[in-house]
């Protein structure tokens, strides 16, 4: 397996050759040249960091692992810092360093992701002691040592704090995750539609864990923001109400807090007066031969209220008209026996004027048709989205209270 | 009398589902909502896959079989590389034909790139297994089964992503019906 993955892997089979390897090192852990192989194929700096680290426990003397893991290691702690996860670029830094100590570069970015204004101070004199020349490292020190505090060095590029997307100097939207990253414009935030959400989800998970761990001005900030691009005001504002605890002189924030606030309040009256009121609960009947979709749907409905009925069949959904009363009928076209069109014409014939819902795989033209003329209201096609037939059921339970 | 009792089912379901979302952050009930409908998307799409099979004449659905489940597999493999960490398809997939080998050895065999089944019909390098496979049907019906049982394994494991314990039991009763009538259907056919 080994050699049949150095082999893919030369033949420029990536997939194929990881496979192999890893199977090859599965089998064997102490396995030094496979794991230098996969390190080699690594798809992310920390899996190419924890396989060398591999290679260097098995043989702490393979002279190929140590260059090429400092070398990882430095970009990726680099990387890091640039993103300001401190704590990380510190940790992958420091272990740059004990690989290279003769590396000027790992010094200087140590320096730049100090936790004390005196660690930042020592790295820069190690700096200056591999080459005395190094200006940024004579000027830094210089400042550090006239302000007696921690300086940051200059950094030129800015990084979206959702997707990490790299610009220069900061942006109204992110071109990555389109999401809005200022406050400037509330509106524009809150009815943010193409943010991509799954980036944001995401982005909210890593600073609610930022912010469970330490009390950070930039992680209540994004934390708060992240909340206002997906709509969530009331997750927002006691966020952005935490920054502005933590930097009471930021009096910007300070004012677009209190417009929010007010937002909210007005939302909440008109809610009170019942000028948002929510829809009210509906019954629907589910008419399909497949159990799947009929807890797809059922649970769909029922997470947001509403009461489901299910049947497999004609004879059962026949029964289930008598005896309730819904408001709304889904109801497959493939059944076996008889089809969803000739069922629509016997509920429509047989009931009062209970709307029917077609749900189907087939979206061709003709079988819309055919369900209109059957005497369907609408028809969803199959496979749905969950959000997409909540619409369709709401939209067509209220057409029908309407008449 | 029922209509009754179902609306106290769902009331009491409905307490409870508040008064456990109250209790974690937005964020998290935020992300087991997401998660949520991805997952019942795919378990509709995954659905759609197995009737069209069904559709098809029963001398093209014996040599496909193979290749709707491990399209089944494949595209539920697309959904866990969404989820963090990165890499979650290679660990869903090695895991997933792990627990299957343990009952269906010959599913180890499936040829797996590492991120996904590669089972063509047409001709390379899995092409003499497929052939064995079509011909011998015992072995087909046990990769078959293997691949629902890894297919479940890929599921269960999509449990651990969510927060909510109601979740969790909702996206357990789902996918649960959807490997049922696999199953039947497998037994059925293959």
């Amino acid at each position: 397996m080994l050699q049949g993955g150095i082999a893919a892997a030369k033949a420029g089979d990536k997939v194929l050759a990881r496979s192999l390897l890893l199977r090859a090192v599965e089998h064997d852990s102490s396995n030094e040249i496979g794991w230098l192989w996969l390190a080699s194929l690594a798809d992310n700096p920390p899996e190419a960091i924890e396989y060398l680290r591999r290679v260097l426990a098995i043989n702490p003397r393979n002279d190929q692992a140590r260059p090429s893991l400092n070398k990882v290691l430095l970009r990726h702690g680099i990387a890091l810092a640039k993103e300001g996860d401190k704590s990380q670029a510190r940790a992958l830094l420091l272990e740059a360093s004990s690989l290279n100590p003769g590396n000027e570069l790992v010094w200087l970015w140590l320096a730049s992701v100090a936790e004390k204004p005196t660690d930042a101070v020592t790295w820069l004199q190690k700096t200056l002691e591999i080459n005395p020349n190094n200006q940024q490292a004579i000027s830094w020190l210089k400042r550090l040592r006239s302000q007696n505090g921690a300086a940051k060095p200059p950094n030129p590029s800015w990084q979206c704090p959702f997707c990490a997307v790299i610009s220069q100097g900061k942006l109204f939207a992110c071109p990555g995750c389109r999401a809005v990253l200022t406050l400037t414009d509330l509106n524009a935030a809150i009815e943010n539609r193409q943010a991509d959400r799954d980036i944001l989800a995401r982005a909210i998970k890593h600073y609610q864990n930022l912010v469970e761990s330490n009390e950070e001005f930039s992680a209540h900030y994004y934390l708060g923001l992240a909340y206002l691009n997906l709509n969530q005001l009331s997750e927002a504002i006691p966020c952005l109400q935490k920054a502005s605890q933590l930097r009471p002189d930021a009096e910007i924030l300070k004012a677009h807090l209190a417009a929010l606030e007010q937002r909210q309040k007005a939302m909440r009256e008109a809610s009170n007066r019942g000028q948002r009121r929510p829809s009210p609960l509906k019954t629907v009947l589910v008419v399909d031969d497949s159990a799947t979709v009929r807890k797809l749907v059922q649970v769909i409905l029922e997470r947001c209220g509403h009461q489901v009925l299910t049947a497999s069949g004609m004879m059962e959904a026949l029964t289930k008209l008598e005896e309730t009363d819904p408001d709304l009928v889904l109801l497959d076209i493939c059944m076996p026996r008889i089809d969803g069109y000739q069922l629509c014409k016997i509920i429509k014939g047989a009931t009062r004027d209970v709307p029917v819902v077609m749900l189907s795989g087939k979206d061709g033209f003709f079988d819309k048709v055919r369900g209109r003329m059957a005497g369907a209201v609408g028809y969803i096609t199959k496979p749905f989205e969950p959000a997409a037939l909540i619409r369709a059921v709401e939209t067509y339970c209220n057409q029908n209270s309407l008449r | 009398m029922k209509g009754l009792k179902e609306s106290i089912r769902l009331a009491r379901a409905r307490r409870l589902a508040v008064s456990n979302r109250k209790a974690l952050p937005p964020s998290k009930v935020h992300w087991d909502n997401e998660l949520e409908d991805k997952l019942i998307f795919l378990v509709s799409t995954l659905e759609q896959l197995m009737i069209k099979w069904l559709e098809k004449s029963s001398e093209e659905r014996a040599s496909g079989t193979l290749q709707l489940l491990a399209e089944m597999v494949n595209r539920t493999l697309d959904l866990a590389e969404k989820l963090p960490p990165p890499g979650a398809r290679a660990y869903f997939l090695t895991h997933a034909l792990d627990h299957a080998g343990q009952s269906y050895p010959l599913v180890r065999a499936l040829p797996a790139n590492g991120y996904h089944l590669s089972i063509e019909t047409t001709a390379g390098a899995a092409n003499s297994m497929m052939e064995w496979l079509v011909k011998s049907r015992s072995s087909l019906r046990q990769v078959c089964q293997g691949l629902v049982l890894a297919l479940e394994f890929c599921f269960a494991l999509f449990e651990r992503f969510f927060y909510l314990p109601e979740t969790r039991d909702r996206w357990k009763t789902i996918y649960q019906i959807l490997i049922l009538e696999l199953k039947q259907v497998v037994v059925v056919l293959v």
